[in-house]
């Protein structure tokens, strides 16, 4: 250490040993020095707490004071709550150990936090209040804050008890969190509801806005930030008070989200894509995306999904061809690496299980490669097929000739429609007029009042309402041209680029 | 692609449906067709609806008073699987049985309203657009024997859309009163608008069974 590092120490400790503070832990006075070499840390091991209240030449007005406090518990640090010791992180370590060890994560590097108790915020400031005062070398800005140092010790330990490799930086995808929960954490914050009385009594009538607890971790900075020194003595002890009582310690282990993607064909009539509730009541059994989940739930654990598609069909149209490019973000992954061959088993399973939706492709992507899912909804070609129907209209009693159809209908090229909202959807859309294009068509003749029709058309153009005209919200429509009203839909996407 | 699924082509794909029935067009297949109750025939005991939202009109009372004909405020609603409604002139109407042409549209329906100015409307919610009650005048049917009829929404609701094609060629409202011919769009107030209605129209085959006995 530097030679006015050294002293700054030395002074801060004068002043704490002074203050009866002495069970402030030699990291805590290290990192209030503004000690920034996380080996200096290290050395110092396993950090003595001096049991001053058993020392019998206390004069007896200190004793008496000490007695205040009843040390019902053993002592640690009042600066960190004991995270900074060794001694005490060894038994918080012994009791989240478990869960270390059963880690159900397949990660090999992980990435340490720590979250502590909004109330430490309170006894930091109280510290620097006092040391401000009484050493000259200190700087409150040069305190090196708890969490960073508790990082600088504590990786090599969870690493031991991991087996994982301890990493930095924002490439990991593992977290590990040790948190530290405080049982009079609450009713030290309750004294800001004083300190600041302005600022909280508005919290309290504002309940909406302020609903997730009256003083937070963000209020709680704002409030040391504008708090005056004196208003803060008045009402929180400088310097802070022994804790009550010991912390208690957990573990969150929590993992980035892994994408998987496919494309998938359904071949029924009677399946939507994503459930499908109408006032909390099913109106079809499943749907497309339960269907590729199950089996994949069963294979892996994970905390939720989130399904996306390029586009999509109606209920009672089946998606044939290559398929339609899927997505699925699986939050919390207990397995992120995957054999060669082992989405394939999955696949195959999807596939075995429902004959209405078959997978393809399935396979992991990258999270930066998921926006590409999107790029094909609104710009590139659709291509559908159509059952479609003649019924004669009122006052003919004739119906168009097959082969008048195909030549009518063969010869149109890029037909520009009006299409109004259709009736259909709009409970759920609004009522706008869109242009779009049908490119061509083809026609296959199948008895004189049926053939297929296959058409190219620019992607979110309503077809079923092209056919039939939508009572001429669609202009011009197939049944202004034919008297069509009959449709059945297929849509193969085969996607083209435009 | 899997070889073990065989892909029917798509004209053996459909739903099963009974082999020779009828096809049927769109109106008949996704919109369920609600009538106004037939009256019973006793003149005295009509007692056609009183308009609360419209201020009231000399001529439009003297109407309302002759309680001669029932068949004056015959109504058809076409109602969408999805709850959409579109407000028709029923079959049963006076101007079918007098065999009566229309010759226009007058959606001045009060001083203040008139139907067609709802243009505004935005949103899936449809917001702005005219709030409209079962007895609210949509449109004054002026035919050309000079007699004119309300036509009244039936459903408590939203005015989504009048029909652009029944304003150019108000014909087509009698002449195709199934879907072409529908004069409004109404998205009912869920859920008492569709209760409502179900409660005081009746659909095809009530219909009949009511018009025979």
């Amino acid at each position: 250490m530097w030679t006015h590092e050294i002293e700054t120490v030395e002074a801060i400790q004068g002043v704490l040993n002074e203050l009866d503070c002495s069970d402030i832990c030699r990291r805590c006075v290290l990192r209030l020095a503004g000690v920034k070499k996380s080996h200096e840390f290290l050395k110092v091991a396993d950090p003595p707490t001096p049991a001053t209240d058993q020392d019998p030449t206390e004069p007896e007005s200190k004793k008496a004071k000490l007695a205040e406090a009843p040390l019902s518990i053993p002592p640690c640090c009042r600066a960190c709550l004991g995270i900074m010791q060794d001694s005490i992180m060894a038994e918080a370590l012994s009791q989240i150990g478990p869960q270390l060890t059963d880690c159900p994560f397949d990660a090999d590097h992980f990435t340490l936090a720590v979250s502590v108790p909004t109330s430490l915020a309170l006894r930091e400031h109280s510290l620097k209040l006092i040391l401000t005062d009484r050493v000259p070398g200190f700087f409150e800005g040069c305190v090196v804050p708890v969490k960073q140092a508790w990082k600088w010790i504590n990786g090599p330990k969870f690493e031991a008890v991991m087996g994982k490799k301890f990493v930095t930086g924002d490439s990991c995808q593992f977290f590990v969190e040790f948190q530290v929960t405080l049982a009079e954490d609450e009713a030290e914050k309750a004294c800001l509801v004083d300190m600041c009385k302005l600022e909280y009594l508005q919290r309290q009538h504002k309940q909406k806005t302020y609903h997730m607890g009256l003083v937070t971790r963000v209020a709680l900075e704002k409030s040391l930030q504008d708090v005056s020194d004196e208003q803060f003595r008045k009402h929180y002890p400088v310097p802070p008070t022994r804790p009550l009582s010991r912390f208690q310690p957990d573990v969150k282990m929590t993992h980035n989200s892994i994408f998987l993607a496919g494309r998938y064909n359904k071949y029924s009539r009677e399946l939507p894509q994503t459930p499908w509730l109408v006032d909390g009541e099913r109106k079809a059994e499943s749907s497309v995306e339960e269907l590729i989940i199950s089996d994949i739930k069963e294979a892996l654990v994970f905390d939720s999904t989130n399904f996306s598609s390029s586009g999509r069909e109606d209920v009672d149209v089946r998606m044939l061809g290559d398929g339609r490019p899927f997505l699925f973000e699986l939050t919390n992954p207990r397995q992120t690496m995957f054999k060669p061959g082992e989405l394939y088993e999955i696949q195959k399973k999807i596939n075995a299980h429902s004959k209405i939706v078959q997978v393809h492709d399935l396979q992991l992507v990258k999270k930066a490669e998921t926006n590409r899912l999107k790029e094909g909804e609104d710009q590139k070609t659709k291509t559908y097929n159509a059952l479609c129907r003649l019924c004669p209209g009122k006052n003919s009693t004739n119906l168009m000739s097959m082969t008048d159809i195909k030549a009518k209908l063969e010869l149109i090229k890029n037909l520009e429609l009006k299409q109004r909202t259709p009736i259909r959807v709009l409970h759920r859309r609004p009522n706008a007029v869109r242009k779009r294009s049908v490119y061509f068509m083809e026609v296959t003749p199948l008895t004189s009042d049926q053939f297929k029709l296959r058409l190219s058309t620019q992607a979110g153009t309503y077809v079923k309402e092209f056919v039939h005209g939508d009572f001429d919200r669609t202009i011009p429509n197939l049944s202004s041209i034919l008297e069509t009203e009959k449709i059945d839909l297929d849509w193969p996407a085969k996607t083209h680029p435009s | 692609m899997s070889v073990d699924i065989e892909i029917p082509p798509i004209e053996h794909s459909l739903l099963p449906q009974a082999p020779d029935a009828d096809p049927l067009s769109v109106e008949q297949r996704y919109y369920t067709r609600y009538y106004t109750r037939p009256l019973v025939q006793d003149p005295v005991s009509c007692v056609p609806p009183t308009d609360s939202t419209d201020s009231t009109d000399s001529t439009d009372s003297n109407e309302r008073k002759s309680p001669t004909d029932p068949f004056k405020e015959a109504g058809l609603i076409l109602v969408h699987s999805n709850r959409i409604c579109l407000v028709c002139l029923s079959p049963h109407h006076t101007i079918h049985r007098k065999g009566l042409k229309v010759e226009r549209l007058n959606f001045q329906v009060t001083n203040r309203i008139n139907r067609l100015d709802n243009l505004d409307v935005k949103g899936k919610s449809k917001r702005g657009a005219q709030v409209v009650d079962e007895n609210a005048i949509l449109a004054w049917i002026e035919c050309d024997n000079g007699e004119r009829y309300p036509l009244r929404s039936q459903v408590k609701g939203k005015l989504i859309e009048i029909n652009p094609k029944v304003i150019e060629d108000p014909q087509i409202m009698v002449d195709q009163p199934f879907g072409p011919g529908f004069v409004a769009i109404i998205m009912p107030k869920l859920p008492e608008g569709l209760s409502q209605l179900k409660e005081r129209m009746v659909t095809e085959d009530e219909f009949k069974k009511l018009s025979s006995s």
